[in-house]
Formats: C-alpha cells, structure tokens, sequence
C-alpha cells in the first residue's frame, strides 16, 4: 500500500484552491459586512405554494356520501330493512323465550359500481 | 486572527470541495465557516481548537447545502429544462485529475470518506477530527485506514482502466 501521506498529498493537490480563491475566501471572512445569502428555497416557494394548496383543497373538498343500498338495523328485538329506493320491512323476533338484554348493531351495504 | 483564518481557509476550500463537489459551495462554505469563526473571537475571544470549531461549522454547513441540493435538483432540472446527463463542462472536469480524484471518493463510505476529507484534505489532527465527528480517536483511525486502502484501490483501478 502506498504510503498514507502520499496518498494525503494526493488528495491535497487534487482538491487544492487557487491562490485568487484563497484570497477571496479570507477578504469574505474577514469583511465586517458579508453580504446576506439568498434563501435557498425561493425558486421552489411557487411549487411548495401550490403543492400546499392542492393538499389543502383535497383534505377540505367535501367527499360525495355514499347513498346505501341496503341498510339494516338491529334495535333490541326488532330488525329494521330499508331499501334505497324506499322500501322499508320491519321483523320482530317471535317472542320464544326470554328475550335477551335489548341491543342495537347496523350492517350497511353500499352498491359498488353497477353491482349491487 | 488572521493568521489563523489564512491558515485555515486553503484546508477548509479542500474540504468543502470534497464534500459538495462544487468549487463555487466549497468556497461559500470555507468563507461561511471562517466568518463563523472570526465571529466568534471577536465576540469571546478564540475557541479552544479554532480548527476544530471551523470544520465543526462547515461539516454543519456543506451537509445542509447538499441536502438543498439533492432537494431542489428535480426542481431545477424541471423548472430549468437541464438533461440529467452530464455537460461538456462536467464531462471535461471528470477528466482532470480533481474529477478523478472527486469521482473516486464519491465511492468511499459517507462516514470513511468524511473522515479522510478532514484529515487527509483538511490536514485535522486526529484529536481533532474526533472531536469535530464525535467519535474516539480509534475509531477515526480505523476509518481512516479502511478510506485509504479502498480510495488507492479505486485509483489504481481507474488507471489500470477497469470500468
């Protein structure tokens, strides 16, 4: 292997400044006054704005409801069926037996696309 | 003081240059680095290890810059129109012995490529460099090995002519 500070002297040689540069970068340094860097992100604001306000409109625009098709609902022992076009049928649980404690759950079926 | 910034600016540009590729960064960079430094001793006097607080800022700074950069290149390329291809005038800098030189160590390791530019490039001792990344001084040496065998070995195959 080739002797580490020949292989640093390399590198120096490779990625050394021109005298002018050095120059400059001292007289920069050193000057009361630097002049202000421009922000870096300012060719990008117009995109960033628009992006902003696309993800805003999308989480804000209202999303259509889906109508269901089918609905039915459990209210203690009667089930109620109502249909979108509006038909409605109620079952009522025959009464044998004790009824248990009175409970309520929903099952929603929705069309999706042209099936129902 | 300016002693010191003289001294340190040539290291710091080698530096900078490593990291971001970019002579006009790598001079934004250094100057950074060194107005950094120059602000800090005038307000409180000189820090401990003036190199080290130096390296420290432009470490902090070429990072952020290359960042932006990877950032706002799809930006660029799109708002600007530039082919992602390489232009004549990087085509001709990858041929000199700086673009060899950039092109090798892109292949290192960030954390091994990093620890030679600051002492390799930036002629940090190694306390230094340890303190500027964090770490014990081993494990900079150890760093520092394994980038100088593996920079060599991508050297001498570039000159061999292997792909």
């Amino acid at each position: 292997m080739e002797n580490p500070d020949e292989l640093d002297l390399r590198l120096r040689e490779a990625l050394e400044p021109r005298p002018e540069t050095v120059e400059r970068i001292v007289r920069g340094a050193l000057s009361p006054r630097r002049p202000a860097r421009r922000f870096p992100l300012v060719p990008a604001l117009p995109v960033l704005v628009a992006l902003a306000v696309a993800a805003g409109l999308l989480v804000l625009a209202p999303h259509p409801r889906r109508q269901a098709a089918v609905s039915i609902e459990n209210v203690g022992d009667l089930m109620v069926v109502r249909h979108q076009e509006g038909g409605r049928w109620l079952v009522r649980n025959g009464g044998l037996g004790e009824s248990p404690a009175p409970s309520r759950s929903l099952i929603v079926i929705y069309r999706n696309g042209d099936k129902p | 003081m300016e002693a010191a910034v003289r001294e340190l600016a040539p290291q710091l540009f080698r530096y900078s240059l490593g990291r971001t590729r970019d002579a006009g960064l790598a001079e934004e960079v250094a100057q950074d680095a060194l107005a950094a430094l120059v602000q800090r001793w005038r307000r409180h006097g000189p820090p401990e290890c003036p190199a080290a607080f130096a390296f420290a800022v432009a470490r902090r700074r070429a990072g952020r810059l290359n960042f932006q950069r990877r950032l706002l290149k799809p930006l660029h390329a799109l708002l600007d129109g530039h082919s992602p291809l390489p232009g004549p005038e990087e085509i001709a800098t990858q041929r000199t012995a700086l673009g060899r030189t950039l092109t090798a160590m892109r292949q290192l390791p960030g954390r091994d490529r990093e620890a030679l530019l600051l002492v390799g490039a930036g002629e940090l001792g190694p306390t230094e460099g340890a303190r500027v990344l964090g770490i014990s001084v081993s494990a900079l040496k150890m760093r520092l090995h394994r980038a100088r065998k593996r920079l060599l070995q991508i050297l001498e195959e570039k000159q061999d002519g292997k792909p």
